[in-house]
């Protein structure tokens, strides 16, 4: 029984997340027969759904402007288009760490002046969350959260709508040029049966997953950074059920909502990141795992640290359950924190492009970029 | 099977790196991640010397839960020893001198601290001393317990585990109380604070802690003591220095005879060890007197009384409060 209902597509997108799902719905406006390929057995399973949660409006990146610029101008298109998964009932403060912080209070409120996120002064009740003595403000910022399984249903009606063929447990193998300047992609399925698809263009849209595809491919690969990641699932106290806290601008924590799970994610930048490691052109046997790897939670970490800074986070209980996932960025960015997306055009083989997305409301930027690709030609 | 409840944090201030250094969070690591389930290893370096970044980047790779703080130049012992202090989590902080402490005693120290919340400071034996010196101290130890009733810390080193509350305390606003509790602690609080909360298995609340405190800082400074042995070492260096010019003299000039030559090297044995009485018996003499007017009590450091910190200062490790 064949994976896919034709042999041959204009347009192949494998990894069926937020990214290479939006990409394919952009694209069916152009090209009529659009493939997503994925190897979970549901799409947005995987770095779509680990994550925080969070519609970045700009707060969360202090130190470099322009992505803090790119989220502040895309978040109201992002609360616009996928309303139904954006949750708007919650404040998310940011507090400014005297301690060990890269900015002070006064940098963080003009930076945000700047990049045009909005900010205010939280009620009086709120600041007593906080111990004074090491979290010199508190700011109240407009941003919002998505409910990851909504967003799921959002893009999948799409996808449906336009009609995309979707095959899910289903993994791309390896990727070749043929001749006739078409794109050759190897899948296999849940059972290892094996079928060979053409298109016109490939985009790889499989985050942690774009070297092992290249390497297995015979491509060069890119350079990326990897880091297996652990958000503590957790219930909270009462008065935090409806808030978000980022403590900024180092290594600190967040506390933020998971409308999907009911829960809140515990996440710190020191202790979310279990395991670290490089790719890089020259090196061909680091790539990531399929699988994810168990490790020990890193809970009891991200909250005494936490307690420090917001002593009620004592109150914090682990559910027993985190969100693992391989968090994928680019080397060149850790100095600033910036989170641009990654477009790599043409890799080893005409129209076989691959994208490594970021931050969930920055989707409007790579859809800009991909159309203008495709009218240059 | 594993501790689970407790949570460690063991902190290291390193001033000057030490190639031994590694191999000795290695071992650390190893022996807290064998015992204990939630802990980490703090490493403040304010050595100011970049090879020590490499370093800790190479042992951060191989050691779990070691972190790595680096002061952007090289600070006072006291702020390179808060900023250890202000970014550990644990339920207690054991301070560790890798120079000084052995792993053994750090494990040590940490069991008895779960035992009971009580501020514990590790004694290491000073084996890197000579024998003279150790005899003179087992001497005197020996003299003020049997006869002062006061026992006096062999070596107190930097080892100590220190409560959570403790530690919060020591790092108030409060400049002076926190700049003296800074002090003491790193300075390696006394054996009498150990033995008193061990009898006493007492709460270490900041008044009851001063007044521990104070009455150590008097018990340990023995500034009389290190004066008398200093020029009791003077006076024997010099002793020495006479007897070999002495003998050479009597080499060159041999029409002289031997209870000549030997006569001014008695009188100066002498009157070294007069000198030796003397000082020492000055010492126990104020001793004897510190200890019948000395009523342990509470003892809050503030502008009045702050020169207490410059004395601290003096006696113990030349340390300057910044």
């Amino acid at each position: 029984m064949a994976i896919l209902h034709r042999k041959h597509f204009d347009v192949i997108v494998i990894g069926g997340g937020f990214y290479g799902c939006e990409i394919a719905n952009f694209l069916s406006l152009q090209f009529s027969h659009i493939a997503v390929i994925e190897q979970k057995d549901a799409l947005l399973s995987r770095a779509s759904f680990s994550n925080q949660a969070r519609i970045h409006a700009g707060h969360h990146y202090p130190r470099n402007l322009r992505t803090a610029t790119r989220s502040a101008i895309n978040y109201p298109h992002f609360i616009a288009d996928y309303q139904r998964a954006v949750i708007t009932n919650f404040d998310s403060y940011y507090a400014i760490s005297r301690l060990n912080s890269k900015i002070n209070a006064g940098q963080f409120r003009l930076f945000m002046q700047r990049a045009g996120a909005r900010i205010a002064q939280p009620q009086p009740k709120v600041l007593n969350y906080f111990d004074s003595s090491i979290i010199e403000d508190v700011f109240l910022a407009e941003e919002s959260i998505f409910d990851a399984t909504v967003l799921k249903e959002i893009v999948l009606e799409k996808m449906i709508q336009n009609k995309i063929a979707i095959a899910l447990q289903t993994t791309a193998i390896q990727v070749s040029g043929l001749a006739d300047g078409k794109i050759s992609v190897l899948l296999q399925d849940v059972h290892g049966a094996t079928e060979t698809i053409t298109a016109d263009r490939v985009y790889n849209c499989t985050y942690s997953g774009i070297n092992r595809l290249l390497a297995d491919s015979g491509l060069p690969l890119l350079s990326l950074k990897y880091e297996l990641t652990e958000l503590a699932l957790v219930d909270v106290p009462p008065q935090f059920e409806n808030i978000g806290i980022t403590v900024m601008c180092g290594p600190f924590f967040s506390l933020m909502p998971f409308p999907a799970l009911q829960k809140h994610t515990l996440s710190h930048v020191r202790y979310t990141p279990h395991v670290e490691w490089q790719d890089s052109p020259q090196d061909m046997h680091t790539h990531v795992p399929l699988a994810l790897p168990e490790a020990r939670s890193k809970f009891v970490y991200m909250q005494r640290d936490g307690m420090r800074y917001v002593p009620a986070l004592k109150d914090v209980v682990y559910s027993g359950e985190s969100l693992w996932e391989f968090k994928t960025i680019l080397p060149v960015t850790e100095s600033d924190d910036a989170r641009p997306i990654l477009f790599k055009k043409n890799c080893g083989i005409k129209n076989f492009h691959a994208v490594l997305g970021s931050k969930i409301d920055n989707i409007y930027d790579i859809l800009q970029e991909i159309q203008l690709d495709i009218t240059s030609l | 099977m594993k501790i689970e409840n407790y949570f460690i944090s063991v902190l290291i201030v390193i001033n000057k790196y030490h190639k031994e250094f590694d191999c000795y969070i290695a071992d650390l690591g190893d022996s807290l991640m064998s015992e204990y389930e939630n802990y980490e290893i703090v490493f403040v370096d304010n050595t100011d010397d970049i090879l020590v970044q490499k370093e800790a980047q190479e042992l951060l790779q191989k050691i779990l839960n070691l972190r790595f703080l680096r002061l952007s130049k090289k600070q006072g012992q006291n702020r390179a020893f808060r900023l250890g202090l202000e970014n550990v989590i644990g339920d207690c902080v054991v301070v560790v001198a890798p120079e000084n402490d052995s792993v053994s005693a750090v494990l040590e120290i940490i069991a008895e601290r779960i035992k009971g919340d009580r501020l514990l400071v590790g004694v290491t034996p000073p084996t890197d001393k000579s024998v003279l010196y150790r005899a003179c101290l087992a001497l005197s130890s020996w003299y003020c317990k049997k006869f002062l009733h006061v026992k006096i810390p062999v070596h107190a080193t930097t080892l100590c585990a220190i409560g959570r509350p403790e530690m919060l305390v020591a790092l108030k606003d409060d400049d002076v109380s926190r700049e003296f509790l800074l002090t003491a602690i790193r300075n390696g609080l006394p054996y009498e604070l150990f033995q008193y909360h061990k009898q006493n298995n007492a709460e270490s609340d900041l008044k009851k802690l001063f007044g521990i405190m104070y009455e150590v800082v008097f018990v340990r400074s023995f500034q009389p003591l290190r004066i008398a042995r200093s020029i009791s070492f003077i006076m024997s260096a010099a002793n020495f220095i006479l007897l070999c010019v002495w003998v050479l003299a009597a080499a060159t000039h041999s029409g002289q005879s031997l209870s000549d030559v030997f006569g001014v090297p008695f009188f100066l044995i002498n009157m070294t060890v007069l000198f030796l009485i003397l000082g020492v018996g000055a010492e126990y003499a104020e001793r004897i007197l510190y200890r019948l007017t000395y009523k342990p009590k509470p003892y809050i450091i503030n502008e009045e009384n702050s020169h207490v910190l410059g004395f601290i200062n003096g006696v113990q490790r030349n340390v300057v409060i910044e």
